[in-house]
Formats: structure tokens, C-alpha cells, sequence
């Protein structure tokens, strides 16, 4: 034993348990790392999906969905995956100055369902002409 | 005496060999490194995978992207057909859809193209389908794409692995008639007012497509 410890050859059991140690630390943040990113670049990727729908709901207001001033309502998306809320100003309030009768839609996109983790809200609004009641 | 042994057998040394405990950590040290060794294959594997299913998926918005701006960008450009007969040239069909439409440089050279978006036939022996866009330079006056043969078209593959593809149109077929949704928009006066772009994948497909709804700016 004593031979061993005079010339410093091979690694004691301590050395070795801790780059153990020191490995596994390393390892251990790096999957966190990781993971964090990972879990970051869903939530982005369910923010974007949220944008889709909102995008296809705005275009979807005054063609097949009707708009009217002051409306306010509320549907799922085809999937059933978005909670849709659509709001618009009172006419009245709107066209005092304004060129051209019409309301400030906003588009509002939240996950549907208890799954509140996927993303925040997303709303889109937009000026859009109705015609007088 | 003992030095003109060769080392390997002087038996009589203490620290020749290893005792059964410095043996059964080594064996331990060992059985946790591969243990290590394998987890990490499997965090790999499924590092690997999740970042596959990210990409795939950032595919299928680029494309949404595109179509969503074609679409929009759709021109109600005049064009004549096989029989010499002037209609706008947009024909959208359930499963194939082709307009008019400014590339600007995107996909090709820029400038008015025809552009027709559908499922490419499939290659034998394989039930998915891919979403090409096929486009040619577009000519005022001349016959339409499907009707050129000469004119083969340059083809780009959107997505693949598509189970199903459905399109719909929203509009009045005829001026003053009530809007609503057709199978078929071709042949009219207009533009639609909406067009839906709807794809489906296998179930078993990660992929999801968002229902895409566009209004072409220009009618």
C-alpha cells in the first residue's frame, strides 16, 4: 500500500467518487438546461398556433362570421383546443371622428380546458368597417 | 530473495492483487457508469426525438406562413381557357386550389405566377400524401396552367405525410346571391371572400395543422 502512495500512480477511491461527483453535477445541470429550453421553445411554439387561430378568426369576422359594434362573443376553436373571445367597441363610442363606420375588433386566443400551462393569451386587434344599424 | 521473483508472482506481498472489497467497489464504479452511460443514451434519444417533433412542427408554420400570404395576395387576374372563354383565372377545387399571385422573389424569380397548391399523386405503396405547390410564370391571356402541357410547371414540396387535404370557399358564386361556403369556386366574377385551407395527418402524427382561414385582399 505504502508503494502505491509514494509513486503517484491510479487514483485513490476518493478522487474518483468525487469526479463522480463533479460529473454528475455537470450532467445534472446540463439536462436541466436543456429541458428549460425545450419546455421554453413549446410554450413558443403554442403561442404561435394561438396567433394561427386568432389570424384565421380576424379573417373569418366579416366575411362568414358576422360583425356587429358592441358584440361580444365567445366560441372554441374547430379543435376545440382554443377558447375564442371576440369583443368590439360600441359604435358610438368609435365613430365620433372617425372616416368610415366601424369598431376596434380584438381577437383574444387562450388555451381551452384546465391545460392553462400551453401558452399566455394572445389578441389581435383591428379596425373593421360594419355597416350602421 | 523476494525481489528476484518476477513481480506477478510474488504472492507473499501484501499489496500484490486486490482484496475482495477494493474488487466489489470497482465492480460498483463500474455498474454506475454504465448505468450513467445508458441513461444518457435514452435522455439522448429522447432529446433527439422532442427536438425532431420542435422542427416539424416550426415546418408546418413556415408553410402556414407562405400559404397564408399567397392566398392573401391572390390577384382576380383574367385568363382564358381551353375553349377561348375569359373567366378569372382561380379555379379552387375540394382538393387542389390554383390563383394568380405576385411571388415577389420568394420561392422563384418574382412576378406574376401561377401558382397550383394540392396533393401530389402518391408514390406507389404509400398511402400519405405530399402538398406540393406547383407555379409557372404567368402569361395574361394565355390558357391556364392545367390546360398548358408544354408548360411544365416547377414543383415544390410544402408537406409530407399528409393524410388528407380539404379546401373550402366562402363567397356569393353569383353577384347578389347570399355568401356562403362552396366545394367548388371556379369560373366567377370574383374572388372568394374566404378560402379554408384544411390538412389533416395521420393520428399518430405529432404534426398538428391549425384550420387556416384567409381573405385575398384584392377581389
Amino acid at each position: 500500500m505504502s508503494d502505491r502512495r509514494d509513486n503517484d500512480l491510479g487514483f485513490t477511491l476518493m478522487e474518483v467518487l468525487v469526479a463522480f461527483a463533479i460529473l454528475a453535477l455537470s450532467l445534472g445541470g446540463l439536462y436541466q438546461l436543456y429541458g428549460g429550453a425545450l419546455a421554453r421553445h413549446q410554450g413558443e411554439a403554442a403561442r404561435i398556433e394561438a396567433l394561427r387561430v386568432a389570424q384565421s378568426t380576424l379573417a373569418e369576422l366579416g366575411t362568414s362570421r358576422p360583425v356587429t359594434a358592441g358584440m361580444t362573443e365567445t366560441f372554441h376553436s374547430t379543435d376545440e383546443r382554443w377558447v375564442i373571445h371576440v369583443t368590439s367597441e360600441p359604435l358610438s363610442a368609435v365613430q365620433a371622428g372617425a372616416a368610415a363606420p366601424g369598431t376596434w375588433i380584438t381577437v383574444a386566443v387562450a388555451a381551452s380546458g384546465t391545460d392553462t400551462s400551453r401558452s399566455e393569451p394572445v389578441a389581435l386587434t383591428t379596425y373593421m368597417l360594419v355597416s350602421p344599424p | 530473495m523476494s525481489a528476484q521473483l518476477p513481480k506477478w508472482s510474488t504472492t507473499d506481498r501484501s499489496e500484490a492483487g486486490t482484496t475482495l472489497l477494493e474488487l466489489l467497489l470497482a465492480l460498483s464504479l463500474v455498474a454506475v457508469m454504465l448505468t450513467m452511460i445508458f441513461g444518457s443514451f435514452g435522455f439522448g434519444r429522447r432529446a433527439w426525438e422532442s427536438a425532431d417533433r420542435v422542427e416539424d412542427q416550426s415546418s408546418i408554420d413556415s408553410v402556414q406562413s407562405l400559404l397564408r400570404q399567397l392566398l392573401s395576395e391572390a390577384r382576380p387576374a383574367k385568363a382564358y381557357d381551353a375553349s377561348g372563354r375569359q373567366a378569372i383565372a382561380f379555379t379552387g377545387e375540394a382538393q387542389s386550389i390554383t390563383f394568380v399571385v405576385n411571388m415577389r422573389g420568394m420561392i422563384t424569380t418574382g412576378g406574376l405566377h401561377e401558382v397550383r397548391l394540392g396533393l401530389a399523386s402518391a408514390e406507389p405503396g404509400q398511402s400519405q400524401g405530399r402538398l406540393v405547390a406547383a407555379f409557372a410564370l404567368y402569361r395574361p391571356g394565355q390558357a391556364r396552367i392545367a390546360d398548358r402541357p408544354d408548360a411544365a410547371p416547377e414543383e415544390r414540396l410544402l408537406v409530407d405525410g399528409v393524410q388528407s387535404l380539404e379546401l373550402r370557399y366562402f363567397g356569393a358564386a353569383k353577384l347578389g346571391d347570399k355568401p356562403q361556403w362552396h366545394k367548388r369556386w371556379a369560373d366567377a366574377e370574383a374572388l372568394p371572400q374566404l378560402i379554408e385551407v384544411a390538412v389533416e395527418f395521420d393520428p399518430e402524427d405529432p404534426r398538428r395543422w391549425t384550420l387556416l382561414l384567409v381573405r385575398p385582399e384584392l377581389r
